[in-house]
């Protein structure tokens, strides 16, 4: 069965106001779901990505010189995030497993892709 | 990644998180000082975020307080650095932070916290506003909403409060305080405006928000934690609390709606709670002042320990609310000393008492003035009277509990505040 990487999309202005009373309620239902997936063998990696702007690594044209300058700032409007790994059968059960994700549920847009294995 | 364990939200339980971030709070303003608490509340706030994003993908660490102070104690440190305010002194403050929380520690900030809050340079509404913030975690929105206020209104109070214990560069340090007395009651008087605005809300659609209840109890047990500020009057206030959180739940119908003490049924009240506030009380009889926290917990004391309102020590009561007008006078004591003597020497007698209390103004737009004295006239057989009394009480009252309580006693059925008034 082959894996699928959901990327998480966010806005980081949706988290401007979050109160210590929201994240225990939206942690809960991701603990829920993550639970829900690694019981049935389906989750198979995800991680937070660090909240600084990362890089950009770049050559100026094929074969020019390599450019290294800072990623987006998270004051764009719209940044990955995290990923999870999820394993399904095909693109639809990926796309129902996503359809759970909480991250839907609080604002955040989620990018579906098949792990290609040679 | 860390596999979903078998709890892998240990700290699932509620307020845990909004007390770790209170507790980071007190710890980072404690040691950068007031002056900075807008930055340390941002930071704070920083670190939130990130810790909302980390743990929605792996297990929270099994102590989040320390995650976050962490985490916060850095993302200060980078606003001090970014906005060019880090100074050599800055420098030493961040040496000084060790890596994690002791409890001792924790508890001593949490004590630092809440009495800046309750500094006597702020207007007492803004102590409440601002212990609701700094000392419970409570956010500008649930604020608003436990103190019955518009939201903008209440991001000003707390942003005027921080201000002016800015401008007033209020001392945080706790032992040898000149001031520490006069800080404690301040504390007290706060502490007791939470706790009644909790208990009797005096609008809206609940009678009781327990929560400020809850939160007023707790900061009274930061106060009773230190033995620097564990005086008696502390303690007396805390079984005074204990006391009426026993009777919450008995307070109130199935519906929400308010019962008398004679219409209370007394196992409903919780008697662990009882237990705990009879403790206080002993304790609070170890020093010489004899404070109104004293007088009001010994009589609510005798009520806990009546079976009935019949078996009550109506006589006691009467001459604690002696003491207390003696110390404290306040209509709405006089009020309720009326209603004690009502038990003691009948409905004639309080009635009397009422009648001189009918031109004090404070009393004349208190909707309970009006239903007591529409509950003694219904004792007397004077049911014309009542009638008047509890209509009256009708166009005051502003809780809508309080509403459906009065309007049962006009046999209506209230659809609205305006709508019963304009019928009668």
């Amino acid at each position: 069965m082959p894996d699928y990487m959901l990327l998480l999309h966010e806005r980081p202005e949706l988290f401007a106001n979050v109160t210590p009373d929201d994240m225990e309620r939206v942690i809960a239902k991701y603990v829920e779901w993550r639970t829900k997936l690694g019981a049935a063998g389906k989750l198979t990696g995800g991680n937070k990505l660090r909240d600084d702007a990362g890089r950009i690594i770049e050559a100026r044209s094929p074969g020019g010189r390599v450019e290294v300058r800072d990623g987006p700032f998270t004051e764009t409007k719209d940044v990955i995030g995290g990923y999870f790994i999820v394993n399904a059968a095909d693109y639809d059960e990926a796309i129902a497993i996503s359809r759970d994700c909480p991250h839907l549920a609080f604002g955040g847009r989620i990018e579906l892709r098949e792990i290609e294995i040679p | 990644m860390a596999q979903p364990s078998g709890n892998p939200f240990a700290f699932a339980s509620d307020e845990v998180l909004r007390h770790a971030r209170s507790r980071v709070v007190a710890s980072l303003a404690a040691t950068f000082g007031a002056e900075h608490l807008e930055l340390v509340e941002d930071a704070v706030q920083d670190a939130l975020v990130s810790a909302l994003k980390a743990w929605t993908h792996v297990d929270a660490p099994a102590d989040p307080t320390s995650w976050l102070y962490r985490a916060a104690r850095n993302r200060a440190t980078d606003i001090l650095r970014r906005e060019r305010r880090h100074t050599e002194l800055d420098d030493h403050l961040i040496a000084s932070q060790s890596e994690d929380l002791s409890e001792p520690l924790v508890r001593d900030n949490e004590l630092r916290m809440l009495l800046m809050c309750c500094h006597p340079v702020l207007p007492p509404t803004a102590r409440v506003a601002l212990a609701l913030s700094i000392v419970a975690g409570l956010s500008a929105p649930q604020i608003a909403r436990a103190l019955l206020v518009a939201e903008p209104a209440a991001r000003q109070t707390l942003v005027r409060a921080k201000r002016k214990l800015r401008d007033e560069s209020v001392e945080l340090a706790l032992a040898g305080a000149p001031d520490l007395e006069g800080r404690v009651d301040a504390a007290l008087s706060t502490l007791y405006l939470m706790f009644n605005e909790g208990y009797s809300a005096s609008e809206g659609e609940r009678l009781v928000r327990p929560e400020l209840c809850h939160e007023a109890i707790r900061m009274c047990g930061v106060l009773l934690d230190s033995p620097l500020t564990a005086a008696p009057q502390v303690h007396a206030l805390g079984a005074l609390f204990f006391f009426q959180a026993a009777r919450l739940n008995g307070r109130m119908d199935g519906d929400g709606n308010p019962l008398t003490l004679a219409d209370q049924d007394r196992t409903r009240w919780d008697h662990r709670l009882i237990a705990i506030a009879f403790e206080h009380l002993e304790k609070a009889g170890t020093g010489t002042t004899l404070s109104t926290y004293h007088l009001e917990a010994e009589i609510a004391s005798y009520h806990a320990r009546a079976a009935s309102v019949d078996s009550t020590d109506w006589d006691s009561i009467v001459r604690a609310y002696d003491s207390l007008i003696r110390i404290n006078p306040s209509p709405i004591i006089s009020l309720n000393r009326a209603v004690a003597i009502a038990q003691r020497d009948g409905v004639g007698a309080a009635l009397a008492e009422l009648e001189a209390l009918e031109s004090v103004p404070s009393l004349a737009t208190y909707p309970f003035f009006h239903t007591t004295r529409g509950q003694l006239l219904v004792r007397a057989g004077r049911h014309a009277e009542s009638r008047a009394a509890f209509a009256h009480a009708l166009t005051l009252a502003t809780s809508l509990p309080v509403h459906r309580f009065v309007a049962a006693r006009l046999g209506l059925e209230p659809v609205s505040k305006n709508t019963v008034a304009n019928r009668l």
